[in-house]
């Protein structure tokens, strides 16, 4: 990075927070600080709804993901627009008719003050470990390889986020969040373009979709039933609706995001802008992935994407046979290209059997290249255990810095940064809000005005960034960054949500069996995701359906010890 | 209140005001065509680049 791209990422990014801190400044009640008066419209709701589900991570690894692995992580989505739906058809009007400032504080009048206290809990562990992730993940990808210090990288974006998201509220998180979105739209249009611009002269855009579909980059649907691969269209749909209902309609992120909407219209349109949107973005963010292993293809790539860990091992005993991995890499490179042209060149001329012959050969030659690759990858991990293999999250930001027109380089470090702030923001807001309200306000002090709900409000927020930043300076993460996020939602949010489908659709069930069953079924997902190796998207329909089914189990016994009749609706 | 109760879904400020749109079920029809219409999509390009 040059000046230029300083100057472009530290004017995006200050600016934004400036600019949200300045729109909403002055004293404000309770309501106003964590609803922001209620005056938003449907776009800016549905905007801030999107920022915070995709943070850097979303922009960073997902195009990792698409080089790796193709289009399949799509189908994570699929549940999505139903779940949405959901939420805005059911668990929306509920909440904003009831007034509350939280999805826990429903759990409260619904059933008992201890399923309310667990509700936010949970929403506390798994949100405050996953902001420490949010602030983590970009920090460790981005000061590897700009070469900045890692916890200085923490601590400078943990502490821009705390800031503005303290002194002004819920109404500068969404104010900032809808300009962070547009420099994150106008990154990745930016790298869009000059993918594609950055084709060899002669390769279509058809060339490069029959050179990813060679390489089974496109298999965006997999229909098979099998329970250990980590995406199918089944996993997708059912364990996707799970993760996506519990996350929109239970996790006070989102919740907060929607329900200060100027009316239950602009909230629902705002909802519903993200069930229309969400799919093709992912899309769109894979295929830039593809596309960019589609120009590696052509152009020289490094044999290991995180350059960094692959240099710090060249000058110790292992360099020698690095280096001539690496060599064997770039030969296999060459050869692969040369059997691309052949099978563009028959492409291009028309003859079918040639082409189909060329394209064999083509596959051959880039098992062979990616066969180079796993040896390297293994002799690195031999030479250091600490070092990960997974270098997919490395692959889009080495693609910006040495492709992208400078200016452009600050845009995108910009769009990663902003990504990361929008939802670390959202985060730290709800998770002020849920403790003010959930635990201080309910535990600790009931009868104090609204001056002192907002000052402790801001404190709670200031409290949980710094658990946030501490996290995130002492935790590694060897495996793809956006995979530990989903894993880490995927353990507490099936059972979060089967607490609120109780609440919602089982009217005989107490607080009293909703909340053992979910302890026991949390606990059970718990030995779950330590002892086995089912995909983790089926965590949210498991856990839900165990939060249920032994709601009513318990329920049930609980009205035959009574030997009363069964109780009545609340 | 009844915090288990469905709420009243037809007060006036409810109603979606989109043209062609007049009610909220056929918002949500809108949105189940277009998340099959991009199932399709991918489903044929996953075909194509097999």
């Amino acid at each position: 990075m040059i000046p230029l791209d300083y100057a472009v990422l530290l004017a995006a990014l200050l600016g934004i927070a400036a600019y949200g801190t300045w729109r909403a400044r002055g004293p404000r009640d309770l309501s106003a600080y964590l609803k922001g008066d209620r005056k938003l419209g449907w776009a800016a709701i549905g905007l801030s709804v999107m920022a915070t589900q995709a943070s850097a991570i979303t922009f960073l690894s997902t195009p990792g993901q698409g080089y790796e692995s193709g289009l399949g992580f799509v189908q994570i989505y699929f549940g999505l627009p139903l779940a949405l739906i959901v939420v805005a058809a059911v668990f929306l009007p509920l909440y904003r008719q009831l007034k509350v400032y939280t999805a826990y504080e429903f759990l409260g009048r619904r059933f008992d003050p201890k399923t309310r206290l667990l509700g936010a809990g949970l929403f506390l562990l798994q949100r405050g470990l996953g902001a420490g992730i949010t602030i983590y993940a970009p920090a460790i990808v981005l000061s590897t390889v700009l070469g900045w210090r890692l916890d200085l990288t923490i601590v400078l974006s943990g502490v821009l986020v705390i800031v503005y998201t303290v002194l002004g509220g819920s109404e500068a998180v969404s104010v900032t969040q809808k300009y962070q979105m547009a420099v994150i739209f106008g990154g990745m249009a930016a790298a869009f373009a000059v993918v594609l611009r950055k084709l060899p002269a002669g390769v279509t855009l058809a060339d490069a979709f029959a050179v990813a579909g060679g390489a089974r980059k496109l298999g965006a649907v997999d229909f098979s039933f099998d329970l250990h691969r980590p995406y199918t269209l089944w996993s997708g749909l059912l364990g996707g609706f799970f993760l996506s209902l519990s996350y929109f309609g239970a996790d006070q992120s989102q919740v907060q995001r929607y329900l200060f909407g100027a009316s239950l219209r602009e909230s629902r349109l705002g909802l519903m802008f993200n069930a229309v949107a969400k799919i093709p973005m992912q899309f769109f963010i894979l295929l830039l992935g593809v596309l960019v292993f589609v120009f590696y293809q052509f152009c020289p790539s490094p044999v290991f994407f995180n350059r960094a860990a692959w240099n710090a091992q060249l000058a110790g005993e292992t360099g020698g046979s690095l280096r001539a991995l690496a060599a064997d890499y770039g030969a296999a490179q060459s050869r692969e290209r040369a059997r691309l042209q052949d099978w563009l060149d028959a492409r291009h001329a028309g003859d079918a059997a040639a082409a189909a012959a060329a394209r064999g050969r083509a596959q051959a030659a880039l098992a062979e290249r990616e066969a180079v690759r796993q040896q390297a990858k293994a002799a690195l991990r031999a030479a250091d255990p600490r070092t990960s293999a997974n270098d997919a999250d490395y692959v889009f930001i080495t693609f910006v810095l040495d492709q992208l027109p400078h200016g452009v380089i600050g845009l995108l470090v910009a769009a990663f940064l902003a990504a990361a702030m929008s939802s670390k923001a959202a985060e730290l807001n709800a998770l002020g809000s849920t403790t003010t309200v959930d635990v201080y306000r309910h535990l600790v002090r009931r009868e104090a005005d609204d001056a002192h709900y907002v000052k402790a409000s801001k404190w709670f927020t200031v409290l949980w960034g710094l658990v946030a930043l501490a996290f995130a300076l002492s935790i590694h993460l060897a495996q793809n960054l956006i995979q530990a996020v989903n894993i880490l939602g995927s353990i507490f949010y099936g059972v979060v949500l089967g607490i609120f489908l109780v609440a919602f659709f089982l009217r005989r069930v107490g607080g009293t069996a909703v909340f053992w069953a979910a302890i026991a079924a949390q606990l059970g997902v718990c030995a779950l995701f330590a002892g086995s190796t089912i995909s983790y998207l089926w965590y949210n329909l498991i856990g839900c359906a165990a939060c249920v089914g032994l709601s009513l189990l318990l329920q049930a016994g609980l009205d035959r010890r009574a030997g009363a009749a069964p109780r009545p609706p609340p | 209140m009844n915090v288990g109760a469905r709420p009243d879904n037809r007060s006036a400020e409810e109603a979606p005001q989109l043209p062609g749109l007049r009610t909220w079920r056929a918002v949500y029809g809108l949105v189940l065509a277009s998340f099959l219409l991009w199932l399709g999509l991918l489903v044929a390009l996953t075909q194509a680049g097999a």
